[in-house]
């Protein structure tokens, strides 16, 4: 071997030792900003609203994306998690708030450009049980059970997730998940407190989605529950439909509402979710969206890449051709014409019949 | 009785006024010894014939792939537990008159399923298809998870039953993967094992595709297709392919008797220079045999090349011979003086022939280094044969006397430029003005500088889909084409290794990395999708709670993700090993050519730098398409390299030869305008450097050569023996000169035959080693004269150092003096 071939040969030995020693450590998803994504509007997505006429659409680690010209073209937006994002809400076309996995709530004051932290499972763990605790000294002792729950919902870590956010205006919100996790804020998020004394809950069944619908505030929970928000006691109550599933969501306005969960299954309610009775639907596949139109109708969207409209009681849906491949994950309307749905492939928007 | 021929050997002065003790020692021990030589050599053709009829064909996966790059060390390191990766072969039963929910249709597919089932080989525990139990479908009820086999258990082909068929598809998520996303076709997905678990035998490739072909594809009729797809189909193939080479061989060798009977008109010299050809393949494959090797799909092509490259030095012999005869001199005579006349520029050439496959061992690919041991020895071999064997054989046969009497009245004519020959060579003689002489130059630095910025495009490794080892309208690849166009993911498979500690795949950080890896991945131009342990936990996540979307994610709670990562691991067992401590990331890309895997492997080398610890690593590379990235960093490594080499060796054996750097520049331009040439065709057709196609520059070159030597020699000795350039170059084209065009065609011929090899790379090596021949042998003719005009138009004086002029005894000198001399008689 010639001399400067070894040389070289050492000179890169010492380099790739170098480079095995270099320490990596793992950063955290919490403590990591989202990745540039690649082709931002194709990524896998998990919910969608509009910001005024901005239709925003957030999804897994980190993603927010919004599109300033109705949906044809889409721009990642900076957030500082990579968490996966589960729910966004806009009470108005600034404000906004998005919230997902290890309890990572993030808000925005300029119309979903930039994002920043408001809480995540790591501050809700110290500050939850912290307001618990100081409220059983106070001396609301039936508190006590609600404050274990908390303790063993974060013995993991931050591990719990937000399955839906909702603010009624800029400053009202609730944040809801898993194992009756639920939380509030009042002052637009600049404190936000547990709230699983204002439910009836005993069963801490899962909390998946929360919408407000025609002024009120409906929670779809695990077996066939509906919670609605009586504001008078400001408490949950909780109304029965008779289904032993999940619900995944809830949709309607003042006429109609509609709670839809697996294999297909879909109730309505015509007297603000008192009574429900089962509707009529084409696929047992999970329904996993679904969004009041303008006009009444309510259209649905599955996992299996159906879309599904009904009108008058809503007793019956029908299939409409989706246009689009996907496993829907949200739907919400753009306007009169035009649908915005999301799924694991990306964002689309869909003209209506 | 007496032939006219034998009549006219009489008349030639006898031998024994011949000096037998002048020459060489070398050629005083060879020619003073004829029948004991003789006899030595038919023994060991016979010993080595013997032993070449032994010889296997063989092809192994793991020779083809250079073994020792760290990319291959680490997929080799963790085979054992990637081996659901991979060696797996596809089998697509396609109903040609409908969807696959026919009870016809459905009783084929079990009875193509029980057959391959049977077979020996089939990792039958891992076997899946719609008539497995291990394909099955799973649904999220109220109740929880429900699920069974897709084919239902109690299915009698009535149209209920395959009425829950078709739901169980659908609920099973198998479209795409066990049934084509056009539902008219499904897949049954065969595991191979590596050795058979009872013999211990490693898996006899050509038998399982045989099997796969007698067994399974006779089953097809006419409502149904079988393609089948996989890398022992592949190589079941290639060993059926090289059958065929043999008959390859007997054309090259009809097309040398062809064109060198068409030259000489002489029987017994045809015969006997394509047989010490002939003999030296026999020696080159009883040596390749005696030394443990098998012949494989690219050592099959050296008994090509030792044939072509004997044929081509056996030419020169014989010609010169058939000259000396015609000029009078007893066939023993000329044998002799044949013999010092060429025996430096022959032993010179097939060095350089030696050379120019030496280099090969450079590349690090078994199989490549097998071909340079296996050419190399061929060409030693051809130092005996050719200038031993064939002398003396020639020196007892002779050559005919109208033969002989023909050479030299084509001489004549060369001399006095008339008849077509005269002509040409009068034609040719022009090269070496001064009008010519720039012409040529120019036109021949326009040639290369085009060819050049063409060359600039020449792309590593394949270009085409598919197998790249087959035709793109070969059987395989139609199948691979129907496969890939029918089922969800491309066969270009790109795999990364994560390894861990024992129990270290299923953590929360390992698997936020592997989804990060993923995520990159997904971003790269050219990766359609990636699958691994951590997308697949999303699912199976998301499974638990019901199927909510919203869950699809990695909980960093340890007992959700434990749960995950069983679920995800029992319905994908190709994600983990055991220990969970080596998984996969695939990458499955669009194609497999060299700038798609160069961004992936950029990616991965780049994440792997920045997330990659000691205990959890991300190493390169499993998959065709990994082990493809590997191949095109070795070959793109090795090809500047060997180009180096094999120009430095052939140049410093041409400064041996000549003793004159001007002469070698001489010689070794033409070759480098052809090599750029050559590249620039590569790219003009589409083909890259890869395995098959890299030894091929160094062939030509190394082949390439012997032209400019034996022309060369011939008119450098006629030179500094005080000729003008031109008369010597005339004395050149007489001698040796004719014989370079005659065998650069022939060269061309015999391997343009490789040009219909059912195997693509035997066709790819084929057209560039016809081109190389025909433009090396052009170029010798014409750029040598062109450029001797500008650097060695007086020897005398600018050869100083040569031979002749410090009077040293040069065998070179005499030869020329002596050709001289009896040419002027």
């Amino acid at each position: 071997m010639k001399p400067l071939t070894l040389i070289t040969c050492i000179l890169c030995s010492l380099g790739s030792s170098v480079a095995i020693a270099s320490p990596n450590s793992f950063r955290d998803p919490l403590d990591t900003p989202a990745v540039n994504a690649f082709a931002p509007a194709s990524q896998s997505l998990l919910a969608a609203a509009r910001a005024g006429a901005t239709p925003i659409a957030v999804g897994m680690r980190g993603l927010i994306v919004a599109s300033e010209d109705g949906g044809a073209s889409w721009e990642q937006r900076p957030t500082p998690v990579q968490s996966d994002l589960t729910s966004v809400s806009f009470p108005d076309a600034q404000h906004g708030w998005a919230a997902g996995h290890d309890g990572v709530i993030l808000q925005t004051n300029d119309g979903g450009r930039s994002w920043n932290r408001q809480l995540d499972g790591r501050m809700a763990a110290e500050r939850f049980t912290a307001h618990y605790a100081t409220r059983i000294a106070q001396g609301e002792e039936k508190l006590g059970p609600l404050l274990a729950e908390l303790k063993r919902n974060y013995q993991a870590g931050p591990s719990l997730p937000w399955l839906d956010i909702c603010f009624e205006d800029a400053n009202q919100g609730y944040a809801v998940g898993p194992f009756g996790s639920i939380a509030r804020t009042d002052d637009g998020g600049k404190t936000w407190l547990p709230a699983m004394e204002r439910i009836d809950n005993p069963d801490l069944l899962n909390l998946n989605a929360i919408r407000g619908i025609a002024g009120e505030l409906y929670i779809a929970a695990e077996r066939g529950t509906v919670f609605r928000l009586d504001r008078a006691q400001q408490r949950f109550l909780r109304a029965g439909t008779g289904y032993a599933g999940s619900f995944f969501g809830i949709a309607g306005d003042a006429r109609a509402l509609v709670a839809y969960g697996l294999r297909g299954t879909v109730f309505r309610s015509s007297d603000g979710g008192a009574t429900w009775s089962r509707s009529t639907t084409p696929t047992p596949v999970a329904v996993t969206a679904g969004a009041a139109l303008p006009d009444g109708r309510i259209v649905l969207a599955t996992l299996g890449g159906m879309i599904w409209i009904g009108e008058g009681d809503m007793a019956r849906f029908v299939s409409l051709a989706p246009g689009v491949t996907d496993a829907f994950t949200a739907v919400t309307a753009l306007d009169a014409r035009r649908l915005l749905l999301a799924g694991l492939r990306g964002a689309h928007v869909k003209k209506l019949p | 009785m007496r032939r006219p021929d034998e009549h006219s050997d009489a008349a030639p002065p006898a031998p024994h006024g011949f000096d037998r003790r002048s020459g060489t020692p070398l050629e005083r021990a060879i020619f003073n010894h004829r029948p004991p030589i003789m006899l030595i050599c038919a023994l060991v053709t016979l010993l080595l014939g013997w032993s070449a009829t032994r010889l296997e064909v063989n092809a192994s996966f793991e020779r083809m792939i250079p073994r020792s790059h760290p990319y291959i060390r680490n997929c080799l390191e963790n085979s054992a537990s990637l081996r659901h990766l991979g060696n797996a072969v596809r089998i697509v039963v396609e109903n040609t008159g409908g969807d696959i929910y026919g009870p016809k249709y459905l009783e084929k597919l079990q009875k193509i399923n029980d057959t391959v089932f049977l077979l020996p080989g089939v990792d039958r525990g891992l076997m899946k298809s719609l008539w497995t139990p291990a394909v099955r479908w799973t649904e999220i009820t109220e109740e929880g998870y429900r699920g069974g086999p897709v084919m239902p258990d109690d299915y009698d082909a009535s149209p209920a039953s395959i009425a829950a068929l078709r739901r169980n598809v659908a609920l099973s998520g198998v479209t795409g993967s066990i049934v084509a996303t056009d539902q008219r076709s499904s897949l049954i997905l065969v595991p191979l094992l590596d050795r058979d678990p009872e013999t211990g035998q490693p898996l006899d490739y050509r038998a399982f595709s045989r099997a796969l072909e007698t067994q399974v594809r006779a089953l097809r009729d006419d409502s149904t297709r079988i393609h089948i797809v996989g890398f022992a189909k592949l190589v079941g193939d290639l060993i059926d392919g090289l059958s065929q080479v043999l008959g390859y061989f007997a054309m090259a060798a009809l097309i040398a008797l062809a064109v060198i009977y068409a030259y000489t008109s002489c029987v017994r010299s045809t015969l006997l220079v394509v047989g010490c050809s002939l003999i030296a393949v026999v020696w080159q494959l009883g040596l390749v045999r005696l030394l443990g090797f098998a012949l494989d799909p690219y050592s099959m092509l050296v008994p090509f090349l030792v044939f072509a490259v004997g044929v081509s030095h056996g030419a020169q012999k014989m010609n010169g011979i058939m000259q000396d005869v015609g000029r009078g001199a007893h066939r023993y005579v000329a044998a002799r003086f044949t013999y010092r006349r060429l025996v430096l520029a022959g032993v010179t050439a097939l060095l350089a022939d030696a050379v120019g496959f030496g280099v090969l061992m450079l590349i690090d690919v078994p199989v490549i280094r097998d071909l340079a041991l296996a050419a190399s020895l061929g060409v030693a071999v051809l130092i005996f044969t050719n200038l031993i064997v064939l002398p003396v054989l020639l020196s007892y046969v002779g050559v005919s006397g109208a033969a002989a009497r023909r050479s030299l009245a084509e001489e004549r004519r060369a001399l006095d430029f008339s008849g077509v020959y005269g002509h040409l060579i009068h034609a040719m003689l022009r090269f070496t003005d001064r009008r010519w002489a720039v012409a040529i130059l120019v036109a021949t630095l326009a040639l290369a500088a085009g060819g050049f910025a063409l060359s600039l495009r020449l792309k590593i490794g394949d270009l085409d889909p598919g197998a790249p080892e087959l035709r793109a309208d070969s059987r395989y690849n139609r199948d691979d084409a129907y496969v890939n166009g029918h089922y969800g993911l491309s066969s270009d498979q790109f795999a990364v290794i994560v390894r861990t500690p024992p129990e270290g795949l299923a953590t929360y950080p390992t698997l936020i990395e592997m989804d990060r890896l993923e995520q990159s991945l997904r971003a790269v131009d050219g990766v359609q999708t990636t699958a691994s342990a951590a997308s697949a936990l999303r699912f199976f996540t998301a499974g638990s709670y019901e199927g909510n979307p919203k869950w699809m994610t990695i909980n960093r709670d340890p007992v959700v993700l434990q749960q995950g990562m069983t679920n995800a691991l029992i319905a994908n067992r190709e994600f983990g090993n055991l220990e969970r401590s080596v998984s996969p990331i695939l990458a499955y890309l669009k194609d497999h050519r060299a700038e798609t895997l160069t961004r992936v492997v950029d990616a991965v080398e780049a994440f792997a730098k920045e997330h990659g610890t000691t205990d959890r690593q991300f190493l390169l590379a499993a998959g065709s398409a990994g082990i493809e990235a590997a191949t095109n960093l070795v070959v793109e490594r090795a090809s500047h390299r060997m180009l180096l080499l094999v120009y430095g060796a052939v140049s410093l054996l041409c400064f041996v030869t000549f003793r004159s750097w001007r002469a070698v520049v001489v010689a070794i331009a033409p070759l480098v305008v052809t090599s750029i040439l050559c590249q620039a065709l590569m790219v003009w057709l589409g083909i890259g450097v890869k395995v098959a196609t890299l030894p091929v520059i160094a062939l030509g070159v190394g082949i390439g050569v012997d032209y400019a030597l034996y022309l060369l020699s011939v008119q450098l000795a006629a030179q500094r023996s005080g000729r003008s350039l031109t008369e010597a170059y005339r004395y050149a084209l007489g001698f040796t000169g004719k014989v370079v065009g005659l065998v650069g065609l022939m060269l061309a011929g015999g391997v343009a035959t490789w040009a219909w090899s059912p195997i693509k790379f035997q066709a790819d090596m084929g057209i560039l080693l016809t081109f190389m021949f025909l433009w090396n042998m052009v170029g010798a003719l014409v750029l040598i004269p062109a450029l001797s005009h500008f650097l060695l138009r007086d020897p005398r004086q600018r050869l100083a150092g040569g031979p002749s002029a410090t009077n040293r005894e040069s065998p070179s000198t005499k030869r020329f003096l002596w050709f001289e001399v009896e040419a002027s008689k």
